[in-house]
């Protein structure tokens, strides 16, 4: 009987450690929070996280501002991304391998107001640039842009 | 018959004209460049190419409005906000180094403490080391002799009290060359290290 005890104990260990292991396979980081005015928030999987410097960003992500925040994110190829109050912006898909040519940088800006200074990508492929708004496509070819959505 | 398409036209245009607007307005880049963004939708597109130009678009089905000229300070009566907060833009460095070495060139080697004090500056936690070689030997041993320049560059800045978690490999070989070469050439330019500093 004890014998069983111990080793259901060792399958919860086991499975706890292998828990932990899934948790610190991290997504792949696309780029990091540089500034941050609350209240600013990640939104991942459905939550609201709190936007702190040097926090990671994932694919899917999306960068959210209340009535009195701000967020400046810099992307892996130096892309640069900032939005105002009550703004919302989306990540769709990022992708950014130089050496094998795959370039993708794809968003989806709901509301609000942003600064948007594009990086490698739009160098490299300007085509693989696109951010939509819920009435227009724009299209980068490496420049500075301010947009507002209302 | 033509008066009930007009009218189902307008109230369609009304009606989804009255969802959103998205205004664009193009501006210098940190640079200085100014580039260039076409603005679309379902039924026209206008480019805009000069500093200040702007255009709205009110639907997806409506074609973008007339190019107008945005003054500097509407620009911030706008966006002020905004720019407040942008990020400090990225910055790179490079290294060069001896032939089938990780040892830096004399030039090189004096401006380290620039970069270092930069990086300080930034309070930066997010760089890339990114090593390359010229097109000279074999194209595997490259990729080992660039992965060891990037781990040059990493502990010399870890050294002087950088921490190495801030600091990302990249190992490219031969593949990226700064100045382009046949196979096999010598290239002092391609011997290096570009710290990019985000």
């Amino acid at each position: 009987m004890a014998h069983r005890n111990a080793l259901t104990h060792l399958a919860a260990i086991l499975a706890l450690l292998l828990s932990a292991q899934a948790l610190a396979e991290e997504p792949e980081v696309i780029g990091k929070v540089k500034t941050v005015k609350a209240d600013a928030y990640i939104v991942r999987a459905g939550d609201d996280i709190p936007a702190q410097k040097s926090q990671n960003l994932h694919t899917g992500d999306t960068l959210k501002t209340g009535e009195t925040g701000a967020l400046g994110v810099t992307l892996r190829d130096g892309t640069m991304l900032t939005i105002g109050p009550s703004s919302k912006f989306q990540i769709k898909e990022y992708l950014f391998k130089p050496l094998e040519k795959k370039t993708s940088l794809i968003t989806y800006m709901s509301k609000g107001t942003a600064s948007y200074v594009s990086g490698a990508i739009a160098k490299m492929n300007p085509d693989s640039v696109k951010i939509k708004t819920p009435s227009a496509y724009l299209g980068l070819r490496g420049t500075k842009v301010l947009i507002e959505v209302d | 018959m033509k008066r009930s398409i007009i009218l189902l036209y307008v109230l369609l245009t009304g009606l989804v004209a009255g969802c959103s607007t998205t205004r664009v307005v193009l501006v210098p880049d940190p640079q200085g460049n100014v580039g260039e963004v076409v603005v679309s939708t379902l039924t026209g597109s206008k480019t805009l190419n000069q500093s200040g130009q702007s255009v709205a678009a009110g639907a997806y089905l409506l074609p973008p409005e007339k190019t107008i000229v945005m003054t500097q300070a509407s620009i911030d009566a706008r966006h002020g906000e905004t720019l407040a907060f942008e990020p400090v833009p990225p910055q790179s460095y490079l290294f060069y180094f001896l032939h089938d070495s990780v040892e830096l060139t004399e030039n090189s080697a004096t401006q380290l403490p620039e970069a270092i004090s930069r990086i300080n500056q930034r309070e930066s936690c997010d760089m890339v080391s990114a090593g390359h070689t010229d097109s000279l030997g074999d194209p595997a041993y490259n990729v080992q002799l660039s992965y060891r320049r990037a781990k040059q560059i990493k502990a010399l800045l870890n050294g002087r009290g950088i921490a190495a978690k801030c600091i990302e490999i990249i190992s490219y070989g031969e593949n990226a060359p700064l100045v382009k070469t046949g196979n096999n050439v010598s290239q002092q330019k391609n011997r290096r290290v570009e710290l990019l500093i985000r």
